[in-house]
């Protein structure tokens, strides 16, 4: 999102630079095409001009030509008066001439020619109507005279119709440059602005978008900082940032609160935040915050506040400095209310205190009376004993079947006491662990079981374990334990024969081992051939005195695998049962690698 | 970002610079301009109200030097002493010189003025009459003096160096012409 928009922002701006440059050649050009039309149309008029002064001076000399003819035949001296006149005039439409050909020498050079023209012309109109004697119009010189002059005249005619042609010519041309002029100016211009139109378009178009985009995205951030204020008020934690560069704070709503205060009821700055902070902790943290300051970050810290009605509240906090879009250092931390996490912590630790005595006692209880029960339960076998041996002939059947039974109760009884020994054992905090020779503990474990195995004709296979951080003691019972178990509940219809193999798995890429505390696990596999089970009772089996049989069909106790399930528990490993009737029986641990 | 943001600011200094700039520079341009355009107009109207006047009184004065040439020309019809009449020519060709000069001049500056030879003899009346001597005399002077009148007009009317160089010389030899007529005149009063 942010990186769209970066690009939508980069987009506008080079929009912008071309808009500018665009608006800017279409400014250049307009100014340049408006100066141009001014100055062909200024030419157009400078033409018209030239044009309107050489008609004039044909006029004047017609005016004059006319108030002659007019004399001639009325004899009256008011006719002459355009002829008088006429050169004034004339000199006057030179004049205006003269400025207007100012840059044109060709032109000048024929305005010279017709001013000599028109010097003779007057001349003319002067020796003709001199050379009139007595209004004889018929008079040969006066007629001779009167033609030259209209000679002159068509001359005159003929110089300036050239030079207005010539001027004439020159306004086509410019007439033509004006047109094309006009023609492209309104052209370029509209396709410029048609370009900055489309610009726009686009710029507007990807505005629109932008704006679309960040009216989501403002929505969302608003749902976002209210789920934000509403997680820090249930979880009991508020955010804060410090920026760096200027040494400014901002505490959110629920700091405030944190604090025992409104909300924005301070200004956020560190000595007002100091003021909260217990006695006791002020330096601690003061040194943190300087630290801080120093290195920007934040670990993990632990300290109190007291609020204002005295209540003394216990806060942990942590920042982590993050750069922003300006290149700025920005610290965010957060700081959480752990009052209720300490009084249950505390709570905890003192149930935990009184379960460890429980336990203590518990065990201590176990032992001993598991070992003070071995002593009236041997006598009790040493006297059915002597009563076997020394009054058996005295005892009548059923008193001898009796004395079977006490005999079998009491065999049972030490087992289970031995086994309930073996099981407070293993709780026991003597729990020393050990680089071990896996193998050498399968094989004594073999060895303490030997005449079974001799006796029920077991294969054992094993791969060869590599050493391991163990407590060798309780490893072996867990093999003993393990091994006379697949015996114990062999199948009738097979010798026994069990198969351990290892090997080091990762612990995320195996789903049994739940909450792993290490990356790596050995795993030892125990598989048997016996009678096995329904997979239902997976978990049942390891519950102490639980049996899954009779103790008519197999003789135990039930709390072999309980205790096989303490050892791995010791080792902080894990162990899984799984079974199938009929096919047998497969025992997986897990033991962590340091 | 920061970086970035100091560029966008220096930009954004820049186009205003370069819009302060460019407006102040098109107004300036654009008062210049209207300042030159009317500027130009005012000198072209000068220029040409210059030409009018200077053409009006190059008129004048080819006139009047026709007219002090046809007057010459009557008194050396009516002017009987040799030396006087000599001199009454001298003044009448210094005044077809100066014609002649004129009509280069009035060609080249595109005026029209009339040819010397335009002047007619007028036909005297008492040729003896010492009177009317005197009175063309006088009226040759004042004529004469009439144009150097003209030429001191003239001379700050136009532009032209050469032209009034040419004036300048036109003057001295007006001023000549001038002591000739007072000469003539003088000589005239005393023998009467």
């Amino acid at each position: 999102m942010i990186k769209t928009l970066s690009n939508n922002i980069s987009f506008l701006r080079a929009m912008l630079y071309i808009s500018a440059l665009v608006i800017l050649v279409v400014g250049a050009l307009t100014y340049r095409s408006v100066t141009e039309v001014t100055k062909s149309s200024e030419m157009i008029t400078h033409t018209y001009k030239v044009n309107v002064e050489l008609e004039q001076i044909l006029s004047y000399l017609k005016d004059a030509e006319t108030g002659q003819r007019g004399y001639i035949i009325t004899n009256d001296s008011v006719f002459l008066e355009p002829y008088l006149s006429a050169r004034n005039r004339i000199n006057n439409s030179f004049a205006e001439l003269k400025v207007l050909t100012k840059n044109t020498p060709q032109l000048k050079s024929k305005l010279i020619d017709v001013n000599t023209l028109i010097n003779k012309r007057l001349i003319a109109f002067k020796t003709s109507y001199r050379s009139l004697p007595k209004k004889d119009i018929e008079d040969p010189n006066f007629k001779s005279n009167f033609r030259n002059g209209k000679t002159l005249m068509d001359s005159i005619r003929d110089q300036i119709k050239g030079v207005i042609k010539l001027q004439n010519n020159l306004l086509n041309k410019r007439s033509d440059e004006y047109r094309s002029d006009l023609m492209a100016t309104p052209l370029l211009l509209f396709s410029l602005l048609l370009c900055s139109l489309i610009l726009i378009y686009l710029a507007y178009n990807s505005i629109y978008k932008n704006i679309k985009r960040l009216k989501i995205a403002n929505e969302e951030l608003e749902i976002f900082k209210e789920s934000t204020n509403q997680s820090e008020i249930v979880s009991k934690h508020g955010s804060w940032t410090w920026d760096q560069n200027n040494d400014v704070f901002t505490f959110s709503d629920n700091l405030y609160r944190l604090l025992g205060e409104q909300p924005q009821s301070f200004e956020p700055t560190i000595q007002n935040f100091m003021q909260y902070v217990h006695p006791e902790d002020v330096e601690q943290l003061s040194q943190q915050v300087e630290n801080m300051k120093k290195n920007v970050e934040l670990p993990y810290i632990y300290y109190r506040v007291v609020h204002k009605n005295g209540n003394i509240k216990h806060l942990k906090a942590y920042g982590k400095s993050i750069i922003n879009d300006e290149e700025e250092t920005v610290l965010l931390g957060t700081t959480a209310d752990i009052t209720d996490e300490i009084i249950s912590f505390r709570a905890l630790e003192e149930r935990n205190l009184e379960l460890e005595r429980n336990n203590q006692e518990l065990s201590s209880f176990n032992y001993v009376a598991s070992h003070d029960l071995q002593e009236p339960l041997r006598k009790i076998q040493t006297f059915l004993s002597r009563l076997e041996d020394e009054e058996a002939e005295k005892l009548s059947d059923r008193g001898t079947r009796y004395i079977d039974r006490i005999q079998n109760a009491a065999t049972r009884m030490r087992l289970l006491i031995d086994d309930l020994l073996q099981f407070s054992r293993s709780n026991k905090a003597d729990k020393v662990f050990e680089e071990s020779n896996i193998n050498l503990l399968l094989e004594a474990a073999k060895q303490d079981l030997a005449e079974v195995i001799s006796a029920e004709d077991a294969v054992i296979t094993s791969d060869a374990f590599p050493s391991m951080t163990v407590i060798p003691f309780q490893i072996q019972q867990l093999f003993v334990n393990l091994l006379g178990n697949a015996i114990k509940y062999k199948s009738e219809k097979r010798s026994p024969v069990i198969n351990i193999t290892h090997q080091v798995i990762e612990a995320d890429n195996d789903p049994q081992i739940t909450k792993p505390t290490k990356p790596f696990y050995h795993k030892i596999t125990f598989t048997d051939n016996g009678i096995g089970f329904d997979n239902e009772y997976a978990d049942q089996i390891f519950v102490l005195f639980s049996r899954l049989h009779n103790k008519d069909e197999y003789s135990g106790t039930g709390i072999g695998l309980s205790i096989c399930k303490k050892i791995i528990e010791n080792h902080k490993g894990h162990i899984i049962a799984k079974g199938k009737p009929s096919i047998g029986a497969t025992f997986i641990i897990y033991l962590p690698i340091d | 970002m920061k970086y970035l943001k100091t560029r966008r600011f220096t930009i954004l200094i820049l186009l205003v610079i370069t819009t302060i700039s460019l407006s102040f520079n098109s107004c300036d341009e654009l008062i210049k301009n209207k300042d030159k355009e009317k500027q130009e107009q005012e000198q072209k109207n000068k220029s040409i109200t210059n030409n009018k006047n200077e053409a009006k009184l190059l008129l004048m004065l080819s006139k009047d030097n026709h007219e002090v040439i046809k007057l010459s020309k009557t008194l050396q019809q009516i002017i009987t002493k040799d030396s006087i009449a000599d001199l009454v020519k001298t003044i009448e060709k210094t005044h077809i010189n100066i014609a002649k000069e004129f009509s280069e001049v009035a060609s080249d500056k595109l005026i029209s003025i009339p040819n010397y030879t335009e002047v007619t003899m007028q036909q005297t009346i008492d040729h003896d009459n010492l009177n009317y001597k005197i009175q063309t005399l006088k009226k040759l002077r004042a004529k004469i003096d009439n144009q150097l009148y003209l030429l001191e007009k003239l001379s700050k009317t136009t532009n032209s160096k050469d032209f009034q160089n040419i004036l300048s010389e036109t003057d001295s030899k007006i001023n000549k012409s001038l002591n000739k007529a007072d000469n003539i005149l003088n000589n005239l009063n005393t023998n009467s």
